[in-house]
């Protein structure tokens, strides 16, 4: 890839970021606001602050996830896609930039929540036992939006894309509860200190291989693909 | 013209087959300089070829050149030189017109004429300050031909671009493309199923009906050679074989008979079969099309 070739596709991304700066400013400010309000109320004996917030947060990031994909998959439905395979791109670097900018846009708040709740948590005198949960759950969040935009980028299937939202939104509740059986995450939440078992780290490590097969398909099959539009 | 230059587009046997279109072995040339009207029905194949052309779409079989650069190998050199508007092309809805400015400016830094583009949106009545969601059919058109016009191309590929605009929409994207062809060196390919606007701008024409090139060549060629002949003759004399004939519609005493190879000669040759030759008229380039296309669907039996 040449210079100038190379820059026009940072210049792609640049612009899709600057278009999804307010999604991902109010996904990062409703997002730590969530974390804070985690923080509140655990003295009720139901923990409603802290499950409030967490379903804030998941629900933030969820949208998050969601939104991104159908952002791409509008400009390809509204033709702006033709307007920018007009200028000297190809459409495998076209794809690229679409993938690259909307993981970014993505990972931004994500690493930011998810990073900065760990962070806190494992510094406060809070304890601990839930950060296994916490980090398997936020990751499979991840693993849904990889998921969601391979599926969109490789179909451009609006009713494909729809299918997939509503089977990673389901699939949220289901890992959530076989989660929460894992050893090292059943009765540990109160724990002062995580615990990292070997179930919760494969859980992580099926996680990323998921993440990094969808990746790669949503980065190399529209490369390949003979038709661009 | 000359043919030794290397051409503004070079299609050899280009072929795509869908499920229910085909494109089928199209050829055709577009030296630098010359306005190529590329006139079909609508689901002609102009559309995909050019979509080939861009490498939007990768052809079945065939070579396309585009500037000297191989397509879909070479796009993004070629697409340095190429402006290209479409008619089904939209631009970013919540941007402005101003900031897609800026951004294909700094797209061509070097091409990009500043001067041109105010002149521009100017003439096409369009202000920076307007998001393109708000945008009209034909105010969007517009901004993308002034988006594809001020950075200079070579070659300006513009794809049914008059389709769905008003007539003085329409006036003023033909008024300006009628500037940009007065400089020699530029290519224009100008798809369209409008003859008028063809016949307005374009000095080279190729029909295209159902994924086949049908005719091609010099339009004033074209209108030389297509005359239509009201004549007027009994019932009982038979008309005699003539070349080029494409079309005659009898009735009792009259015919009207369409010929794509006219020469002066021919009126003569009816007269001498006991004809009266009514009227010799021009054809307008409409009509001309409607002809070349239905005599190709009858001489295949479609």
């Amino acid at each position: 890839m040449t210079g100038s070739r190379g820059s026009l596709t940072a210049r792609l991304i640049a612009r899709d970021l600057h278009h999804y700066r307010w999604l991902i400013l109010g996904t990062a400010i409703a997002g730590a606001a969530s974390l804070v309000l985690t923080r509140f109320g655990d003295g009720d004996g139901i923990s409603t602050g802290p499950n409030v917030g967490f379903l804030l947060l998941l629900t933030t990031v969820i949208v998050l996830g969601v939104a991104l994909p159908m952002l791409v998959l509008k400009e390809h439905e509204t033709r702006s896609d033709l307007f920018v395979l007009s200028l000297p791109v190809s459409a495998a670097q076209y794809s690229f930039a679409k993938v690259a900018s909307a993981l970014a846009a993505f990972l931004l708040p994500w690493t930011a929540l998810t990073g900065g709740a760990a962070a806190v948590t494992a510094l406060s005198p809070a304890p601990d036992g839930s950060l296994p949960f916490f980090v398997a759950t936020m990751t499979f969040l991840l693993v849904n939006f990889c998921l969601l935009m391979a599926l969109t980028v490789i179909t451009r299937s609006e009713p494909a894309a729809i299918a997939g939202i509503l089977v990673t939104n389901f699939s949220v509740t289901v890992f959530m509860s076989r989660l929460a059986r894992l050893p090292g995450v059943a009765g540990r939440s109160k724990d002062a200190v995580a615990t990292w078992s070997p179930e919760v780290l494969a859980v992580l490590a099926v996680e990323l291989v998921v993440i990094l097969l969808s990746l790669a398909l949503a980065f190399y099959v529209p490369s390949r693909r003979r038709d661009a539009l | 013209m000359t043919t030794t230059a290397t051409p503004a587009i070079a299609l050899r046997g280009v072929s795509k087959r869908y499920r229910f279109f085909a494109l089928d072995d199209v050829s055709f040339r577009l030296e630098p300089g010359q306005i190529l009207g590329f006139v079909g029905p609508n689901g002609a194949g102009k559309s995909t070829t050019i979509r080939i052309l861009m490498a939007l779409v990768r052809p079945d079989a065939g070579d396309v050149e585009v500037l000297g650069c191989r397509m879909p190998d070479e796009q993004v050199r070629a697409k340095r030189e190429v402006g290209f508007v479409s008619e089904e092309m939209r631009l970013f809805p919540g941007a402005t017109i101003g900031w897609h400015v800026g951004f294909v400016r700094s797209v061509f830094p070097g091409a990009w004429d500043d001067r041109y583009a105010a002149r521009l949106l100017q003439r096409f009545h369009l202000h920076r300050e307007q998001r393109v969601k708000g945008l009209s059919h034909g105010e969007q058109v517009k901004a993308a031909l002034l988006l594809a016009l001020a950075r200079r191309p070579r070659l300006l590929v513009l794809d049914e671009p008059t389709v769905g605009l008003d007539p003085v929409a329409r006036q003023e994207v033909i008024g300006e493309l009628m500037e940009v062809v007065r400089d020699e060196e530029r290519s224009i390919l100008f798809s369209s199923h409008n003859t008028l606007d063809v016949e307005q701008i374009c000095d080279q024409i190729a029909f295209i009906d159902r994924g086949r090139i049908v005719d091609s060549g010099d339009k004033e060629a074209f209108l030389e050679r297509w005359r239509r002949l009201s004549l007027e003759l009994p019932a009982t004399i038979a008309l005699p074989e003539v070349p080029g004939v494409v079309d005659v519609a009898r009735s009792a005493r009259t015919a009207v008979v369409t010929v794509n190879a006219f020469e002066e000669a021919l009126p003569a040759a009816y007269q001498r079969a006991g004809a009266v030759v009514r009227d010799v008229q021009r054809m307008t380039l409409e009509e001309i099309f409607v002809a070349t296309v239905m005599n190709r669907r009858k001489e295949r039996g479609e």
